[in-house]
């Protein structure tokens, strides 16, 4: 019986069953991922003197729950590269049975994607966190505002010059609205 | 709960938050790329300065009426606006292509509203014996509870189990970030004294579910052409009609609060559930998928009924049932209430006011989506990308900012929206770390009151509660391994 794609969809939400798209690839930079925060995590909570790691007598201490969760967090990691490198090595053209192939293509559901301009967003926010403590909240909202509504009106193929006109408007009045009607001390 | 109901209805403020709060669900719910969930974490700084109780009344109206009208877009544009309208599209969509647009919307609200009433009626009878048995637990049961329910969020998220453990585990290393609450030792805090506190939920959920959710949506690429304007046809269906899908109506409602209630199961397992189950009792199933008014019938009024089921975890486990729930908790925390059984014991009339919440919030959905919002959802989906998203991604900063005029707030949720970001681009579920950073305090506290107690693990084990929920967590994260390992040995020896 063929799946509907919402029900495709819907599968791949609720089971792990179904194949995905770059499967052990995620999971080895996930598993690597993993680990690596164990690690960094693990050296500051064991390098950490003082009270932390004290015999606290009938009660278990704040070390308890740092350290099972680091434990957790490696071993999950340490079996995520397992995986991945086992789905990588044992069946190069099969991802839990089914075609690689069949596996890669797009559901009727999916848009395609573009990362790198989610990325350039992320990194116009970080731009914005930097902005904000040398100009204050108010132009470097503005300056965000204008090079966010610009970069989408790029994309969408509309004229740049009335976009940042555009996000320039959006901040003003976001910013207004919390300093004048809900008194927020922005600077 | 009757002095609760007249107190909300005569103040002014609150009936005026309410309203503001249902316009701004159905706006937020029915454009494509912003879930409730986002609309919520936007919505959260704004409850700041208010009362529990209006805080109350504002979100609920956002999530009851952002889960309606994720529908809209499904009718009209063939895109879900929340992951509950997946399955509306398939029948509501070539309604309005047959330009009965209208007919569609009616049957979706109607249903919604039936549904959410159904919802409503099964919380406000569940919610208080559920609340009494769990009085009885003990910091072993607690525990439990909690494994439990951080085991259903990685077992039913999207990615996989093992990666939702992994975003679970982070959640909970986040819970425990800041000065330990009975030695007053700092734990991960690299010697930030903004660390030092703790790492507030709310940037955290306005980070997650804001900003990331929007990176998600703008990775995607843009439509070539506008929407264009879809003919709606006559609004209102016969009477006839409307009363034949009455009885699917109220099983599809059924399914939807019990789904609901369970933790993490969330409005996608309840609409596809309801849905199968009417395609099965139909003498026609061959005509889903073709226009059937029961295909939009059934999925709305689970997804609405669900409402009332995800607020009983909360309310009585202090567990979220979904995401929505754990931003819902974000707002408890905010105004100094732990949500969970003691709050029917120690604050009756605030559990009085989320019932007369999510009532007052069905009823306006029903009044202002009727009377002027489906005619004029054709414009709302007409506002462009570029000015809602960057609207959105302002919002999500300004809000952090606001709970507590603090810039390190800015900086947790510009960072946990980039990393939410990347563990959605790895398929680790990013709702796991969010129970994880809820559930982490709560975990810790029984989880040491326990082994203080009874000095070692066997206490867990002894007592029957604690014993059956852990075995079934158990189940739920080692079951997907050991059926992989069958099925490959059953593909060996084939």
């Amino acid at each position: 019986m063929s799946q509907t794609p919402a029900s495709k969809v819907l599968a791949s939400r609720v089971s792990d069953t179904l194949p995905e798209r770059h499967g052990p690839l995620r999971d080895l930079v996930t598993g690597a991922l993993s680990v690596l925060i164990a690690i960094v995590l693990g050296a500051s909570h064991f390098n950490q003197g003082g009270r932390l790691h004290e015999d606290y007598g009938a009660e278990p201490g704040p070390a308890l729950l740092p350290e099972l969760l680091l434990a957790i967090l490696g071993t999950a990691g340490i079996v995520l590269i397992i995986r991945g490198v086992l789905s990588k090595i044992s069946r190069p053209g099969q991802i839990n049975g089914i075609d690689a192939s069949e596996s890669d293509a797009p559901n009727d559901f999916e848009q395609q994607s573009e990362p790198a301009w989610a990325f350039l967003v992320l990194a116009s926010t970080i731009a914005f966190g930097l902005l904000q403590t040398a100009f204050g909240f108010g132009i470097a909202a503005a300056i965000l505002g204008a090079i966010l509504c610009a970069t989408l009106a790029y994309r969408e193929g509309r004229p740049i010059l009335r976009a940042l006109a555009e996000g320039i408007v959006v901040a003003a009045v976001l910013y207004g609205a919390f300093r004048l009607v809900l008194s927020v001390p922005l600077t | 709960m009757l002095d609760v109901l007249f107190a909300l209805l005569f103040d002014p403020l609150a009936m005026g938050l309410c309203l503001a709060g249902v316009v701004a669900g159905l706006l937020f719910g029915a454009v494509p790329g912003v879930s409730s969930t986002m609309a919520l974490a936007v919505m959260l700084p704004l409850t700041y300065g208010m009362t529990p109780e209006h805080a109350m009344m504002l979100m609920l109206g956002v999530f009851f009426s952002s889960v309606y009208a994720g529908s809209v877009s499904a009718i009209l544009l063939n895109i879900p606006g929340t992951p509950g309208a997946m399955m509306t599209l398939l029948d509501g969509h070539p309604m309005a292509q047959q330009g009965r647009a209208g007919h569609a919307m009616s049957y979706a609200l109607i249903a919604s509203i039936v549904g959410g009433l159904f919802g409503w009626v099964f919380l406000t009878l569940t919610a208080p014996l559920i609340a009494q048995y769990a009085l009885k637990f003990g910091s072993p049961e607690y525990a439990a509870v909690v494994f439990f329910g951080l085991a259903l969020v990685a077992y039913a998220s999207s990615g996989d189990t093992l990666r939702g453990v992994v975003a679970g585990v982070l959640g909970l290393m986040l819970g425990v970030v800041g000065r330990d609450a009975v030695t007053d030792v700092p734990r991960f805090t690299f010697g930030i004294p903004n660390l030092e506190s703790g790492i507030d939920i709310i940037p955290l959920a306005i980070g997650l579910f804001g900003v990331s959710e929007a990176l998600a949506a703008i990775e995607k690429t843009p439509p070539k052409e506008m929407p264009r304007m879809v003919r709606l046809g006559s609004l209102m269906p016969s009477w006839r009609a409307l009363l034949s899908e009455a009885p699917a109506a109220l099983r599809s409602s059924s399914v939807g609060a019990f789904v609901g209630a369970i933790p993490a199961a969330g409005s996608a397992v309840a609409v596809a559930v309801a849905y199968s189950i009417e395609k099965r009792l139909s003498r026609s199933p061959e005509k889903f998928g073709t226009g059937l008014p029961r295909g939009v019938v059934a999925p709305e009024a689970a997804n609405n009924a669900c409402v009332g089921g995800a607020l009983i975890p909360m309310m009585t486990l202090g567990i979220p049932g979904d995401s929505i729930t754990a931003v819902l908790i974000g707002v408890l925390l905010l105004h100094g209430l732990r949500p969970g059984p003691g709050l029917f014991e120690s604050q009756p009339d605030f559990v009085s006011t989320i019932y007369i919440a999510l009532l007052f919030s069905i009823i306006l959905t029903a009044v202002i989506a009727g009377t002027i919002g489906i005619r004029l959802y054709n414009r709302v989906l007409m506002l462009p990308r570029r000015i809602l998203f960057t609207g959105v991604i302002l919002l999500c900063l300004l809000g952090a900012f606001a709970v507590r005029n603090s810039f390190f707030d800015v900086w947790v949720s510009i960072l946990s929206g980039g990393f939410g970001y990347v563990l959605v681009r790895l398929g680790v579920p990013i709702l796991p770390l969010a129970f994880g950073l809820v559930l982490g305090p709560v975990l810790e506290e029984n989880l040491r009151r326990t082994l203080m107690i009874h000095k070692d693990w066997s206490a867990f084990f002894e007592r029957p509660i604690s014993l059956t929920l852990i075995m079934i967590a158990l189940a739920v994260l080692f079951g997907p391994f050991f059926r992989s390992l069958i099925r490959r040995v059953g593909l060996r020896r084939r």
